[in-house]
């Protein structure tokens, strides 16, 4: 047993093993650092014990919030991936069960924004082209000056795939719209007949 | 019922297709040429060449048709004329005896509307879809001759044929007249409420050229 007294004489501890563990974490974090424990007999001064800890401490919370940061940047990295997954699962989802969707695409963008979503892929503005050229969504599921406000705010030197992906979109809805009200005129009509 | 689902060899005026290719004008907004197409047409009669090419973006949208050609005009080299085949937003009353009144006033309809019952053996045919005559477009013959088992739904039957022949036949020879000349003020007044104010515009050019004064409308 090694007995180990601080300089205030009034806190002595037995720290034997404890030292020896906090020892090899240390090195364990920091292997540039070494620490030397020369006989079991060592006597650690407690408040320099203190401020080591505190400093293994930081080093350790630095690595993580740097590691929370790289993970980030990451997933902020990929989340425009992430997002036109969301849309291709959404729109698969549309396609089998037939149901028209709760939420809009807007309201899909914002939550995904509220996680670090800056930019929108050009593939996903394509799929949902295609997917309003299917039928499979409505074109009230993209609201249009949603659309114009993104593009918008598009900065200078973003791709002309996505710009001209966004232009095809807002032609697509407009054409589908064009059509809608004829649909309308249709299906007017019918009510007419069948009221008669 | 009426429909045959054997994939036939050729293609005949009543066949069902779905999703098909649809350009229509509508989708064209010729619209948004229409100024620079005037003053080109009048640069052309002028002996002139215009000076720009007038583009138009257009993307077919998905649609399931009916043949409306007739299937002697069916050949290669030709484009098809196709009817649009659509879904009735209000379904059909669940009172039967009501339900055959709707059928019959379709039937009978002589305006835009073919009715084409439901077969629950046929994915697209799974409720009542009604033909709208005012719905055309085209679709080259051999995009689907050479691929009649991706897009074929359904033939008619010869008696549900012959019926929709006549009614093809009757759209297209109808004679349109303005019912409202041969109203008194009083059914007039009547008639009117229910029209659009497009239609409202049409009817007061009628009655400026037939010399009737037309009535107030509050």
């Amino acid at each position: 047993m090694t007995e180990i007294v601080s300089h205030d004489r009034f806190m002595t501890f037995e720290l034997k093993e404890f030292s020896q563990s906090l020892v090899s974490t240390f090195q364990l974090i920091n292997e540039n650092e070494t620490v030397e424990i020369t006989s079991g007999e060592e006597r650690l001064d407690l408040k320099n014990y203190w401020n080591l800890w505190i400093e293994n401490s930081k080093n350790i919370l630095k690595k993580l919030i740097d590691g929370i940061k790289e993970a980030y940047s990451t997933i902020v990295e990929i989340l425009p991936e992430i997002f036109d997954c969301f849309i291709e699962g959404i729109l698969k989802y549309t396609r089998i069960s037939q149901k028209e969707l709760r939420f809009t695409f807007k309201q899909f963008f914002y939550l995904f924004e509220l996680i670090g979503l800056r930019e929108i892929r050009a593939r996903t503005f394509n799929r949902i082209s295609a997917a309003l050229q299917w039928k499979i969504c409505p074109s009230s599921w993209i609201d249009l000056d949603f659309l114009n406000n993104y593009r918008n705010s598009l900065l200078y030197n973003t791709s002309e795939n996505i710009k001209d992906s966004i232009i095809n979109l807002i032609d697509m809805i407009k054409m589908i719209q064009r059509e809608e009200y004829s649909n309308n005129q249709f299906e007017s009509d019918l009510k007419r007949i069948l009221s008669e | 019922m009426i429909y045959n689902t054997i994939v036939p060899n050729n293609l005949e005026q009543g066949d069902i297709y779905r999703n098909l290719p649809k350009i229509t004008p509508i989708q064209l907004n010729l619209l948004e040429i229409k100024d620079i197409w005037l003053k080109y047409s009048k640069e052309f009669e002028e002996k002139e060449v215009p000076s720009d090419l007038i583009r138009l973006k257009v993307q077919p949208i998905r649609a399931n048709g009916v043949i409306i050609s007739q299937s002697c005009d069916i050949r290669p080299n030709n484009s098809i004329l196709f009817g649009e085949l659509k879904e009735k937003k209000d379904k059909f009353t669940d009172n039967v005896i009501k339900r055959i009144n709707q059928i019959d006033k379709i039937l009978y309809d002589e305006t835009r509307n073919h009715y084409f019952p439901s077969d629950s053996s046929i994915e697209i045919l799974k409720t009542p879809k009604i033909l709208d005559l005012f719905t055309f477009f085209l679709v080259p013959y051999e995009f689907l001759k050479d691929n009649i088992k991706n897009f074929f739904v359904a033939r008619l039957n010869p008696g549900a044929r012959v019926v929709l022949c006549e009614k093809i036949s009757r759209f297209f020879t109808r004679l349109a007249f303005e019912r409202a000349m041969y109203y008194s003020d009083l059914e007039l007044k009547e008639y009117l409420k229910e029209l659009s104010s497009e239609e409202l515009e049409l009817i007061r050019n009628l009655f400026k050229r037939i010399d009737r004064k037309f009535p107030d409308m509050d």
